[in-house]
């Protein structure tokens, strides 16, 4: 019985020590194949004249990178054809007609090149004349053979076909203005550090037995682009609101408005010990209100940011992080006040901050596109008010009473650790302290744990 | 058209003006890699790509619009800025020297 155990324990051995070989020499196999990328989807561009191509890449992006860019460029491993019209050519009996077909039926590429890191564009020879090179509404076959050195030999041969359909539209002016007339505008996920297009914050806090209070931080914006006399310009209408039910803890402040930017051209800051090297000035145009509009104020607010080479930089040579500072000026007069001795008031507030923003880890980093991120970000500003500028508080009836007409400076602070755990959401925990205008009320080092949707516009 | 190389050396120099970074260059790593993760920085980075005549676009006798930098943001991967530069720049056009004929 003992050698029995002891046979089967050796057969055993051996059974693993083969399925491991056979698993080991398996994944060498694959690991050297997997180094071809197949092909994920293919779409057609808006004039017909060419593809993009997408890659679906499993491995490690950093080793593939060039591969890529080295097949990419060599226009003999792409094949594009279209199964049927090949099919019709060959059913052709008049010879000018099949020749046609033909052609059609296999399009001349003319350049391959390398759009971002996983799309290829393929670009077919006749762009640009009359003739569209893709046919309407005809499905064609997309090929990528692996024919140079950067492929291993075992891998050489079709990656993967995929089906894909020529755009509807013609390479004619009206094929392009369908073509843009379908575009749709979509909520796309905020990269990590770019201020989102649409962003709501919300918290909902409850007690037995006590009033469930909601708290909202909400901005909605879009930044648009335009060229007037070789200047360039930007324009951004907004609106802002952050407000709570919670009475010792709500900035009730809402402000709408647009900001303008021309990016000066040839401003280069001389080197300096500093390290600056661009000023960026703003101007904005907004109402500031409180929810209710009980007290509304028309303001300019101009602002210079400060980037400095010094403040973008790596924390512990693993966290990037930036620090803007900004200085400004906010001038303009009450529209609407509660307090008949504050209405019509001229209002005039320099203020300084910065802005701190860190990307604390990145979650998958090999992965390609999508990934979740821990950062942090402190906004700090400072107004000087140099006109007096009431307080306002609200009794227990909520009606308005005048605290204080001060000129004291106003802080406010907030910070927030943001996780985002998915494309358009995270959690954010934020410490807030200070009050913001019109009306000044106090948040008085407010902790909370909210729930953010935020995301950009953009046209798919 | 800017060869791919000269595009490669302005997106490296570029992110060396606005950022104080050791990360290894390399054309699939993204801004954020490069300490550029702030709006203001990306902004100060696209002006400096069009505007800087010793290492931007200016300095290869190319001009590009900041606008078809509009989309770039601190998931932008190095490669995709190198392939705007490459197929957006437009080289300078030189102003032809008008011949004054003898009448």
């Amino acid at each position: 019985m003992p050698r029995q155990i002891k046979l089967l324990g050796l057969s055993s051995l051996a059974i693993f020590c083969l399925l491991g070989l056979l698993l080991f020499s398996a994944k060498d196999t694959y690991a050297q194949c997997e180094k071809l990328p197949s092909i994920d989807s293919a779409e057609g561009g808006e004039k017909n004249n060419f593809f993009t191509v997408t890659f679906d890449v499993n491995t490690d992006w950093e080793e593939t990178h060039e591969d890529l860019v080295g097949k990419a460029r060599t226009i003999k491993n792409w094949i594009v054809f279209s199964p049927t019209l090949l099919e019709k050519a060959k059913q052709e009996s008049d010879p000018t007609i099949k020749t046609a077909l033909f052609k059609a039926a296999t399009p001349d590429i003319e350049s391959i090149e390398l759009n971002g890191n996983r799309a290829i564009k393929i670009t077919f020879s006749n762009s640009g004349s009359d003739l569209v090179t893709l046919q309407k509404d005809e499905t064609y076959m997309v090929n990528v053979t692996a024919k140079n050195d950067f492929i291993p030999a075992d891998c050489i041969g079709v990656a993967k076909q995929i089906t894909i359909s020529a755009p509807s539209s013609t390479g004619t002016t009206a094929g392009q203005s369908s073509a843009t007339k379908d575009k749709r505008i979509v909520i796309a996920e905020v990269p990590d550090g770019k201020d989102p297009d649409i962003y709501v914050e919300g918290i909902m806090e409850g007690a037995r037995k006590e009033k469930a209070t909601f708290t909202v931080d909400g901005a909605i914006s879009k930044k648009f682009f335009f060229k007037k006399k070789n200047r360039n310009y930007f324009w951004r209408p907004f609106f802002n609101i952050k407000a709570s039910t919670s009475e010792d803890a709500d900035p009730d402040s809402l402000n709408f408005g647009a900001e303008f930017e021309e990016v000066l051209p040839n401003k280069k800051i001389p080197d300096n010990f500093l390290k600056v090297i661009r000023l960026r000035f703003t101007q904005a145009a907004k109402v500031e209100a409180d929810r209710d509009f009980k007290n509304v104020n028309f303001v300019g607010d101009f602002r210079m940011k400060i980037v400095s080479k010094l403040l973008n930089r790596e924390l512990f040579n693993t966290i990037p992080f930036n620090i803007v500072p900004f200085i400004g000026m906010e001038i303009g007069k009450n529209l609407k006040s509660p307090l008949d001795e504050t209405e019509g008031r001229l209002l005039a507030r320099p203020l300084f901050g910065a802005n701190l923003r860190a990307k604390l880890y990145t979650f998958n980093k090999k992965s390609v596109g999508y990934k979740k991120v821990l950062s942090f970000e402190t906004l700090y500003e400072r107004r000087f008010l140099l006109k007096k500028e009431i307080a306002l508080d609200t009794d227990d009836d909520d009606n308005f009473i005048g605290v204080s007409l001060t000129r004291a400076p106003r802080d406010y602070v907030k910070s927030s650790l943001t996780y985002d755990f998915a494309k358009n959401f995270g959690f954010k925990l934020n410490y807030e302290y200070g009050s913001l205008p019109p009306l000044f009320k106090l948040v008085d080092n407010k902790f909370s744990v909210g729930l953010v949707f935020k995301g950009i516009f953009s046209s798919k | 058209m800017i060869e791919p190389g000269n595009a490669e050396n302005i997106v490296r120099n570029c992110i060396h003006e606005v950022a104080d970074t050791n990360e290894k260059y390399k054309a699939n790593k993204p801004l954020g890699k490069f300490s550029i993760i702030d709006d203001d920085v990306v902004e100060a980075f696209k002006s400096e790509i069009c505007e800087n005549e010793e290492v931007g676009v200016p300095a290869f006798d190319h001009t590009l619009d900041i606008g078809e930098l509009d989309g770039i943001d601190s998931e932008t991967l190095a490669g995709e800025v190198e392939d705007i530069i490459k197929n957006k720049a437009e080289p300078v056009q030189k102003k032809s020297k008008k011949k004054r004929g003898k009448n």
